[in-house]
């Protein structure tokens, strides 16, 4: 894209995203079915990146467990839609009420945690090794524990049915997770812009001064910390549905740090550019892994640091600002070292 | 909050409103006394400096009234309540606004967000999701950004502004959070002769348009002329002066810790 295309969107974010919504959507038509089932997962990913930076990029907390909340998400969706839970049957066990029930139990999760974390004023390092080592312990379970499945999670998700029909073939699929990340990218953009956002950023930013302005900055750092965390137990709950499949390693260290580098390539200051991480990540790792077999990840590896290097911001991060940036003082600060 | 009788008090020789009152206030660190019972009476509308040399616990007090540090001994009163001990935010929520040394202003938000956030404290309205601002509300914070002459800058960064700005975009925050009473800690700390002259003039401003009381910690002389007002002079942690510019800057003892020393 040329300087002056790119000038023109950033002057336009409502074109841009436009513009970008108008892609997928399109999409189907184009590629062949192959590539539908790969961007159906991506998306699917994308949703969990948005959950992530609502949590590390608008609310600072760097959380190296979010995929506890994608797991516990996935998990909870295929042992209620399964009939697995005791006492959890009939019209209970259907897909939506299943996918309800995770989001709930995520959310609720999350708020018992962020109430030990963020009323305990764990921040920085501490709190990122704490949710690190929820997320070991929470690989651990999963795996030793026989009746979800243990080491070889769980297979055969029931799908998901809409006006009595139920949705298998890939396009619908596709065109339902896609209306998905839409109203899940609609309703965070509302978050962040709301005066809620507004005090979630500034507790970011100086949380003692937030706190000398009368704002309880535990209760926010929850709230944001829950819905980060239930918009990620969503994305395991279609993951699921979507691959039919559950396992451990959804849950554990490795896919939170997965995730970690999504966000952090991608933007983590803007949701639409954290969303967008996780689609190139998993597009380039799909290419690349083909060409390079396991080399690959050493061209992660190496494209994570240019990045950090040269877009400290995210690929997409400046791009997709939604508001004129600190581009001097941020500029300034980089080019002075 | 308004079942309690006032409080009358004698102060410089008029009956006034005590609004806030610390009753032999004290704070020991280890074996130093940082305040050492301080009683002080501040009236409503009422605009106060304090002065004293460094170390002299001006901002350890500041510190004792917002709650965050709890004191040794003694109490403090804001309208009549005993406030002493409580957490940080509810004591910001009762109406104590303060401003810091070190410019408190949130660098990666915009100078209109900046004003945006103490804004919304207190119990404007509920903090829910997806609040949004309504047309008064807009107009309010670009009344505030007007008053401390940043209205052009409502979209920056406040990282990109100059630190005389920064320091009157927290004044404005303060004030934005509507406060009963202001504590500023050191407002002009760092600026020109003619930034220092502006501060005064609008926290003197404030003061009459706004009847909100103000405790301001200084060290400039010339802001402090320029303020007027009764003066409290502390030294080695405790009260050692109260008075008027002129008695305290013709009061031997006072130059001889304070003012004497200042070339």
């Amino acid at each position: 894209m040329s300087n002056a295309a790119a000038r023109t969107l950033r002057a336009h974010p409502l074109a841009l995203q436009l513009v970008i919504l108008a892609g997928f959507a399109l999409f189907p038509l184009a590629g062949d079915d192959y590539l539908v089932v790969e961007l159906t997962q991506y998306l699917v990913y994308g949703i969990f990146a948005m959950g992530l930076s609502l949590v590390w990029g608008y609310a600072g907390i760097l959380c190296f467990g979010h995929a506890v909340f994608f797991g516990l998400g996935a998990y909870v969706m295929a042992l209620v839609s399964k009939g697995m839970v005791p006492g959890i049957g009939g019209a209970l066990a259907s897909g939506w009420a299943a996918m309800a029930l995770a989001v709930a139990v995520v959310a609720l999760f999350a708020v018992l945690l962020g109430y030990f974390l963020f009323y305990g004023r764990l921040s920085g390092p501490y709190l990122g090794i704490v949710t690190l080592a929820i997320s070991v312990i929470a690989e651990r379970v999963a795996i030793k524990w026989y009746y979800i499945g243990g080491y070889n999670g769980l297979t055969g998700i029931p799908p998901l049915s809409l006006g009595g029909r139920e949705i298998i073939d890939i396009v619908p699929m596709y065109y339902l997770i896609a209306s998905f990340a839409v109203g899940v990218y609609l309703l965070c953009r509302r978050i962040v812009a709301s005066p809620f956002g507004t005090i979630v950023a500034a507790v970011r930013d100086n949380e003692d001064r937030a706190e000398f302005f009368g704002y309880n900055t535990a209760y926010y750092k929850i709230v944001i910390f829950a819905v980060g965390a239930a918009v990620a137990g969503l994305a395991g709950a279609l993951f699921a549905v979507v691959t039919e499949f559950v396992s451990p390693t959804m849950i554990g260290f490795g896919m939170s740090t997965e995730v970690l580098i999504w966000v952090a390539l991608g933007g983590k200051e803007v949701l639409l550019a954290s969303f967008l991480g996780a689609l190139l990540v998993r597009a380039m790792e799909s290419f690349l892994s083909d060409v390079l077999t396991y080399y690959w990840f050493l061209i992660l590896g190496l494209f994570f640091v240019a990045c950090v290097m040269f877009f400290p911001r995210g690929v997409f991060g400046r791009l997709l600002a939604a508001r004129p940036m600190a581009t001097g003082a941020k500029a300034g600060g980089a080019g002075e070292t | 909050m308004d079942d309690r009788p006032d409080r009358f008090v004698h102060e410089t020789g008029r009956h006034r409103v005590a609004l806030l009152e610390t009753q032999g206030i004290t704070k020991k660190f280890g074996g130093l006394t940082a305040v050492d019972h301080v009683s002080l009476k501040l009236a409503d509308a009422e605009l106060r400096c304090i002065i004293g040399p460094n170390g002299c616990g001006k901002t350890t007090l500041f510190n004792l009234i917002t709650g965050h540090y709890k004191p040794s001994g003694g109490r403090i009163l804001f309208q009549g309540r005993d406030i002493t001990g409580q957490a940080v935010h509810r004591i910001s929520r009762m109406g104590i606004g303060r401003k810091f040394q070190v410019p408190g202003v949130f660098d990666e938000l915009t100078v209109y967000e900046n004003i945006r956030v103490p804004f919304f404290s207190g119990q404007r309205q509920p903090m829910l999701m997806f609040g949004r601002m309504d047309a008064a509300a807009h107009d309010e914070i670009m009344a505030n950004l007007a008053g401390i002459d940043l209205a052009s800058k409502a979209g920056e960064p406040a990282s990109n502004l100059s630190h005389g700005q920064r320091q009157w975009l927290e004044i404005g925050m303060v004030l934005a959070s509507r406060p009963r009473l202001m504590l500023l800690d050191e407002p002009t700390a760092g600026m020109t002769v003619a930034e220092t002259r502006k501060t005064a003039r609008l926290i003197r401003r404030i003061s009459a348009q706004t009847g909100i009381s103000i405790l301001v910690i200084e060290h400039d002389i010339g802001f402090i002329r320029e303020i007027g007002g009764h003066i409290t002079v502390m030294y080695k942690g405790a009260i050692f002066r109260e008075g008027s510019y002129r008695q305290i800057q013709e009061d031997p003892a006072v130059r001889e810790i304070y003012l004497g020393r200042r070339r």
